[in-house]
Formats: C-alpha cells, sequence, structure tokens
C-alpha cells in the first residue's frame, strides 16, 4: 500500500519528523511542514522561506537522483538553531531519475549551501543525508 | 498545486504570466507552455514570475532551457520578478546575469 505523508509524522523529545513517498507531489507538503515549525517556533519570514526552499530542494534532489522509498525530513529544536536532516534510500536503478535539465541538480546544492553555509551532504552506505542547521532570529549574524 | 498559467501578446511579445509555486511536481507545466510558445513560432518570451510565491531549482531549469530555445530560434526570454525569494534564487545561482530581468510586464515589453 502507498504511503500517506499524513501516516507518518512522529515527535520525539525536540525531534519532530515528517516522512513522504519520494514523489514529486509530496514536496510541497514537506515545505509546509518545515513552514509550520519554523514559524511556530518564532522564526523571521524571509529565514522560514530560505528554510523552505532547502528542505524543498534536498527532497527534490533525492529523487531527481532516482530514490524510491521515502524521504525522511526531521527538524531538531536546539536552544537558537534547527538542526535539519533530510534523510533517504540511495539511489536505486529501477528508479527513474526525474531531473531533465542538466545543471539542476548544481543549483540545488548551490542554493542549500548559499542559503545554510554547514550544509553536509553523506551519501553513505545505503543512505543519502543532508544536513544543516537553521539559526534563529537572536543568534544569526552573531 | 497547480501552477496558474496565462498568455498573451502585448507589443510583439508573447507574455506568459504564472502564479503559485515551481517545483519539482509544478514545473513540467512550466516546460510545457514555454515550448508550446516556441513552437507557435512565439520566439520572443516574457515569463511573469510576479506572483510566483515559490520557486525552486527545477523552475531554474525550465527557464534556462526556455531561454536556450528561444535564443536558438532567434529570439528572447525575458522575466519578471519583484523582491524576494525568486529573486533571491536568480541572485545566489548568478542567473540573473543571463537572463534580462524585469520589475514589470510594461518594462520588459518596452511599453512603458
Amino acid at each position: 500500500m502507498a504511503q500517506r505523508a499524513t501516516d507518518r509524522i512522529d515527535a520525539v523529545g525536540s525531534t519532530t519528523a515528517l516522512a513522504i513517498p519520494a514523489d514529486p507531489a509530496y514536496v510541497g507538503t514537506v515545505r509546509y511542514f518545515a513552514a509550520t515549525i519554523a514559524r511556530h517556533e518564532g522564526l523571521p519570514e524571509e529565514l522560514i522561506d530560505d528554510l523552505r526552499l532547502a528542505v524543498s530542494e534536498a527532497c527534490a534532489e533525492a529523487i531527481d537522483a532516482g530514490v524510491t522509498g521515502s524521504i525522511r525530513v526531521a527538524l531538531s529544536l536546539e536552544p537558537e538553531r534547527i538542526d535539519v536532516e533530510v534523510t533517504s534510500g540511495s539511489a536505486q536503478s529501477e528508479g527513474e531519475p526525474h531531473v531533465r535539465e542538466a545543471l539542476v541538480p548544481i543549483y540545488r546544492m548551490q542554493l542549500i549551501r548559499a542559503l545554510f553555509p554547514d550544509a553536509k551532504t553523506d551519501p553513505g552506505h545505503g543512505v543519502r543525508v543532508v544536513r544543516f542547521t537553521v539559526p534563529h532570529a537572536s543568534s544569526r549574524g552573531a | 498545486m497547480d501552477l496558474v498559467l496565462g498568455s498573451r501578446n502585448e507589443n510583439g511579445w508573447a507574455v506568459l504570466e504564472v502564479q503559485g509555486e515551481v517545483d519539482l511536481y509544478t514545473s513540467s507545466q512550466l516546460r510545457e507552455a514555454i515550448v508550446r510558445l516556441t513552437e507557435e513560432d512565439e520566439n520572443r518570451i516574457v515569463v511573469d514570475l510576479y506572483n510566483v510565491s515559490f520557486m525552486d531549482s527545477s523552475g531554474l531549469g525550465v527557464l534556462v532551457a526556455g531561454l536556450k530555445r528561444a535564443r536558438e530560434r532567434g529570439g528572447e526570454l525575458a522575466l519578471v520578478f519583484g523582491e524576494g525569494s525568486v529573486q533571491k534564487v536568480f541572485g545566489i545561482t548568478g542567473l540573473d546575469k543571463i537572463f534580462p530581468t524585469h520589475r514589470s510586464v510594461g518594462e520588459a515589453t518596452g511599453r512603458t
């Protein structure tokens, strides 16, 4: 049975996570999820826009690469920062890459790193992870 | 969420008005609209992104491909957007130096 995004929200301690199918139709749900949490934390709208873009690019990058299964987006609320982790399975041979324009994967990581300079990718063994930190307004630029 | 797309002619340009969020899911609609215009020999295109509330790299890729397609046919593809998240995406990637960019459709088409 296909997973439904609304079935897969979990919260443990300071971490809230959403799992979506690796399907372009669900990427907008991730943006809404991340923005809702960030807004609840009182982040300024400009920073919320940056977070929406970064999580969207991270999910799209995985789908572009042909990942199948699910993508998990976790936001951990820490004092003066939100740690973001986007985890997916490795690209499967049966997965269909969605990317149509060659430069798009380059733009995706360029944007994430420009918005959140500590962004790191870890292809890992069987797992792809993108991590970055969103500083709270009170600490950003300090 | 679907994009809302509409096209019209203005001062010798095909103006493609886009509303909504351009991402991996919706960018194919934008791609199809631009290809359709060029297939109709509309190669001077203004893509009006003023009412686009979100755009990611998928949209950038589609617009770069559209620019290439228009220029290969002796035309041009210009963009209209305001200050905000769309402008930021173009600024970070440097694509604001590649496209002719304007603050209004009138400015892009030379009407004002």
